[in-house]
């Protein structure tokens, strides 16, 4: 391959790198799928200068057009600026790429490919950012070394030398320095400041009910079957027996209209119970939510966001969080429910703006009836909210199944007539029911359960955990939830099919990107300081495991061994040593090829005529003019042939 | 512990780089986005891995400059050296070789790992003389051509460099005689016969002119004279005077030399206390030729004594000695 060609590809190989590492994050982009086509092409082939000069005019004015368009969009629209700008560097990139490669365009291009990629960083890329960027380093520092040496030669007026493969992918691994430097810069920089040029994390397109008001019935169309993950969460102090069937507390509601769920602003916050008892201490890092919700396990007393993030309780008791990050917090939660009995004995109050969890919708005659009777028997309103759990549960079915009309849609139309529904229309029912009943109650929207992942010890709630229960006020124990939904065909969707164990290492692996690199901040800078200077505390788990941790040690050794490798001799050279000792095992020795040739003639030893002839086609090959490729290739048939004439 | 003498200039790439990266730093500490402190010292990285490789280039050579083969003022000569990448491993790319303080540079691509090139870099020097080659640069700016790498190599050699040849001079006189001396007839039997004319040039005696030729042409034409065969001229060179006038006087000796010899004509040679007996041909030219490289050419220089009759000695001196001289140049 001429250097020229290897220079084309290597250049191609570099842009192609760096649209890799941006679709790891901004996925897909019509503009990306019509320039890899052409930077593939750009590889093995370019127009002709004469061709080029006529292209270079309509090239110029559509770039100029991409441009305007991103110009006007940084005004018009600030957010959506990144996606016009990129369309114009993938069109530059093209266009870079297909000009005929006058060995100054890898600089060019290089720069196009680095913008592509801080562009790629603000859209919060997965683990094939990593790679894709490793990537681009080694065929940048490939493309860049070939294109300079073709420059310097040029310059001086000689032909590009030839560069071996091995000396190539040796300058390839050697790119590992520049990877190494940018991980250190990365570990230990200190995170600190912010400013105007971020870009806040995508939102997810998760709608489970957590806006300030959540239709009923709408709720299944968006959580079906999604098995996006919308929470992560690590147990530094141990994890809890039940872990898979855990409730992920989010966001209350206490005004029902008959359709909706709303949230009223109460008079005075609702008291937090104190930090004692059983208490579970929770990392969580969730996808960013349209509506900034913190979960945590029921009941939260405490809570402390990570970096760059602002924790606040509401008059509900409800968490919520500011910031432009990824939400990262720690919630400790007061886990132990107060006994049957205890909650028996509680006397029947109201909570802090009562009145808010007592409302209900106009609601028809035989509903209040189905009420009464639910509760004929309870003497307490812990018998009677536990009695209509029950009822709900043992007596309707779960489906996912949305009603046809929106009569159908009421609560009444599922309590009398179709008597199945998803978790939304049993809380609503419960605790609707709870209220006329005199109990106050409330909505809550949340996570149940996850799937447990060993591969990064985590818990991963997928948006299709997503669940409504009912909260019930007990004065001096607080709020305690009941679960009226009756169990569904659940199974994780992370955990289930042949496919389980794949879909686990990626999401641990997603984790792992996410919790160490996405989100590494100065916690985590700090931690690690504390670590160090406190050796005689625990370690804490190994962030990469030790199967990347061995991964690394392998490219290390292998990148070691490559650039320090003795370079292999020349094919015939090889072939000459292999005779060369054949013989003197068997007592043919002699000083240089020529000697020994004449101490085989003289000698008559067994293969002499081959071996004779393989020395001379050694000489003509190592020190004769040419290339020697057809010297070597007779002179490796001649050994072979010597040598099977020695061992007969 | 061996200092690293290197010295380190920013090409244009480097700086744009440079430039690039400090923006980048900007955008990163303002965004806060960790992908940009990854992207951030990966272009750190690039720049320590360009000083890594520059480094592994220049440190794997040896350069030995050849004996290097006199010049000639004046001209392109070239100066050789012997490169040597003398560890395993990657090849080295791009190499300059320069003699500080000389124009021109030696250029090699690549070099494999444990293998020896030679290099040859065009030199011109402009004077004559003795000159000496003192340490050499080895440069690259390889891998990336963002910084270009110096390394200095410490080495003495002497370079010998001749006195052009190319000044025009007239042909000497054919036989014995003082400037200006005799009858007509005389001067011209000595001058030899008769062989052609050619045009007027510098120091041209004006006696030789052949008017009625220099009338119908466009310039002066004199008479050019076969020299006698019958003796064997010396030339008399001597150096002493004001510098530039004895330069001069010692290229028209190097110009009368190389006319001797390329028309087969045997001469002495004298300068100061060193004589070169009557010879011919290119070996004894380049005897000369050395000779007067090394020469002294100022009024302390030593006086020549002619080796034969001043009858058979041309002179060739800044200015006129007395003497009855076979012929006599001055510039």
């Amino acid at each position: 391959m001429t250097a020229a060609r290897l220079h084309r590809g290597l250049a191609a190989g570099m842009a192609l790198a760096a649209i890799a590492a941006f679709t790891s994050g901004a996925g897909l982009e019509p503009s990306v799928l019509v320039a890899v086509p052409l930077l593939l092409l750009s590889a093995f082939w370019s127009p002709s200068p004469e061709r080029m000069v006529r292209l270079e005019t309509p090239l110029r004015v559509v770039a100029l057009v991409l441009a305007a368009r991103a110009i006007w969009l940084a005004f018009a629209a600030p957010a959506a600026v990144i996606t016009p700008m990129v369309d114009l560097l993938l069109f530059l990139m093209c266009g870079e790429a297909l000009r005929v490669r006058d060995t100054t365009g890898d600089a060019r291009l290089f720069s196009l490919s680095l913008a592509l990629l801080v562009a790629g960083a603000a859209y919060r890329p997965g683990p094939g950012f990593a790679l894709g960027l490793a990537l681009f380093l080694a065929l940048t520092t490939m493309c860049l070394a070939v294109g300079h040496t073709r420059r310097q030669a040029e310059a001086h007026g000689r032909a590009a030398p030839a560069i071996r493969t091995g000396v190539l992918a040796r300058l390839g691994m050697a790119s590992a320095l520049a990877l190494a430097v940018g991980v250190l810069v990365f570990m230990v920089f200190p995170r600190h400041a912010r400013g105007w040029a971020g870009r806040p994390a995508e939102p997810s397109r998760i709608v489970v009910g957590f806006s300030d008001v959540v239709g009923l019935g709408a709720h299944g169309a968006t959580i079906e079957a999604n098995p996006a993950v919308a929470l992560r969460v690590q147990f530094p102090d141990g994890v809890p027996e039940t872990v898979a069937d855990l409730y992920w507390r989010g966001r209350s509601y206490d005004r029902f209209d008959g359709i909706r769920w709303s949230r009223s602003r109460l008079p005075r916050p609702m008291p937090v119970r104190p930090a004692e008892g059983t208490l579970v201490r929770q990392v969580i890092r969730s996808v960013p939510l349209e509506t900034p919700v913190a979960f945590g396990l029921e009941q939260p007393v405490r809570a402390r966001p990570r970096a760059r993030l602002t924790l606040l309780r509401d008059e509900h008791g409800d968490l919520t969080y500011r910031g432009r990050v990824a939400p990262a917090y720690e919630i400790l939660s007061r886990t132990d429910v107060p006994s049957a009995d205890s909650l028996r004995r509680t006397a029947h109050a109201l909570p802090p703006g009562g009145v808010h969890f007592l409302q209900v919708p106009a609601v028809s005659a035989r509903l209040r009836a189905l009420s009464d009777s639910l509760t004929a028997g309870a003497s307490n309103d812990y018998d009677r909210a536990v009695a209509i759990e029950r009822w709900l549960r043992t007596t309707f079915a779960y489906t996912l199944d949305l009603p046809a009309t929106a009569p159908e849609a009421t609560l009444e139309h599922f309590l009398f007539e179709r008597r199945e529904g998803h978790c939304e229309y049993f809380s609503t029912a419960m605790t609707v029911l709870l209220r006329v009943a005199g109990v106050p109650a409330r909505n809550v929207n949340g996570f149940r359960g996850g799937d447990w992942n060993s591969f990064g010890d985590y818990l991963a709630v997928t948006q299709n955990q997503a669940h409504s229960w009912v909260e019930a006020w007990f004065p001096g124990a607080g709020w305690v939830s009941f679960d009226p939904t009756p169990a569904a065909d659940d199974a994780g969707i992370l955990t289930g099919g042949s496919l389980g164990p794949l879909r686990r290492l990626l999401d641990g692996l997603a984790f792992r990107w996410g919790t160490w690199v996405l989100d590494y901040d100065l916690d985590d800078q700090t931690a690690i300081l504390a670590r160090a200077f406190r050796p005689g505390e625990a370690p804490r788990a190994d962030p990469f495991g030790p199967v990347l941790w061995l991964a690394a040690v392998v490219v290390f050794l292998a990148g070691a061994a490559t650039l320090l490798r003795r370079p292999r001799l020349p094919a015939e050279t090889r072939a000459w040593r292999r005779l060369r000792r054949a013989y003197a095992a068997a007592g043919f020795v002699a000083e240089g090829p020529r000697g020994l040739a004449a101490v085989l003639t003289e000698r008559n030893a067994p293969g002499a005529a081959d071996a004779v002839r393989a020395i001379g086609l050694y000489l003509a090959a190592r020190f004769g003019p040419g290339d020697g490729r057809a010297e070597r290739e007779a002179m490796r048939a001649a050994v072979t042939d010597a040598l099977r004439s020695l061992r007969r | 512990m061996a200092r690293l003498a290197r010295r380190i200039r920013v090409l244009r790439p480097g700086g744009l780089l440079i430039g690039g990266t400090l923006a980048l730093g900007i955008a990163t500490l303002n965004t806060g986005n960790n992908l940009l402190y990854l992207l951030l010292g990966s272009l750190l990285g690039l720049i320590l891995l360009s000083g890594v490789l520059s480094e592994r280039v220049l440190s794997a050579v040896t350069v030995r400059r050849r004996t290097v083969p006199p010049m000639t003022a004046g001209r392109i000569g070239r100066i050789e050296y012997d490169v040597t990448h003398r560890r395993r491993g990657l090849p080295a790319f791009s190499l300059e070789i320069r003699d500080d303080g000389w124009q021109g540079e030696a250029f090699l691509p690549l070099i494999e790992a444990g293998s020896t090139l030679r290099a040859t870099s065009p030199a011109r020097a402009e004077r004559r003389g003795v000159h000496s080659l003192g340490p050499l640069t080895v440069a690259t700016s390889f891998p990336f051509g963002f910084f270009r790498k110096e390394r200095r190599i410490e080495g003495m050699d002497t370079l010998i460099v001749r006195p052009r040849t190319d000044r025009p001079v007239r042909m000497p006189r054919a036989a014995a005689g003082g400037q200006g001396q005799g009858s007509s007839l005389a001067r011209v039997a000595r001058r030899g016969t008769f062989r052609a004319l050619r045009p007027w040039r510098s120091g041209d005696d004006p006696r030789d002119v052949h008017w009625r030729s220099s009338a119908r042409l466009p310039g002066p034409v004199v008479r050019e004279y076969e020299p006698e065969r019958g003796g064997t001229p010396w030339i008399v060179l001597d150096t002493r005077g004001p510098p530039d006038a004895a330069e001069a006087a010692i290229e028209i000796a190097a110009a009368l030399a190389a006319r001797f010899t390329a028309q087969g004509r045997v001469f002495g040679f004298a300068a100061g206390p060193r004589r070169l007996p009557p010879d011919g041909g290119t070996g004894h030219l380049e005897a000369a030729l050395d000779h007067m490289a090394t020469l002294d050419a100022s009024p302390l220089a030593p006086a020549t004594v002619p080796p034969a009759e001043a009858g058979e000695c041309i002179l060739v001196a800044p200015s006129p000695r007395p003497g009855d001289w076979l012929d006599v140049y001055t510039p």
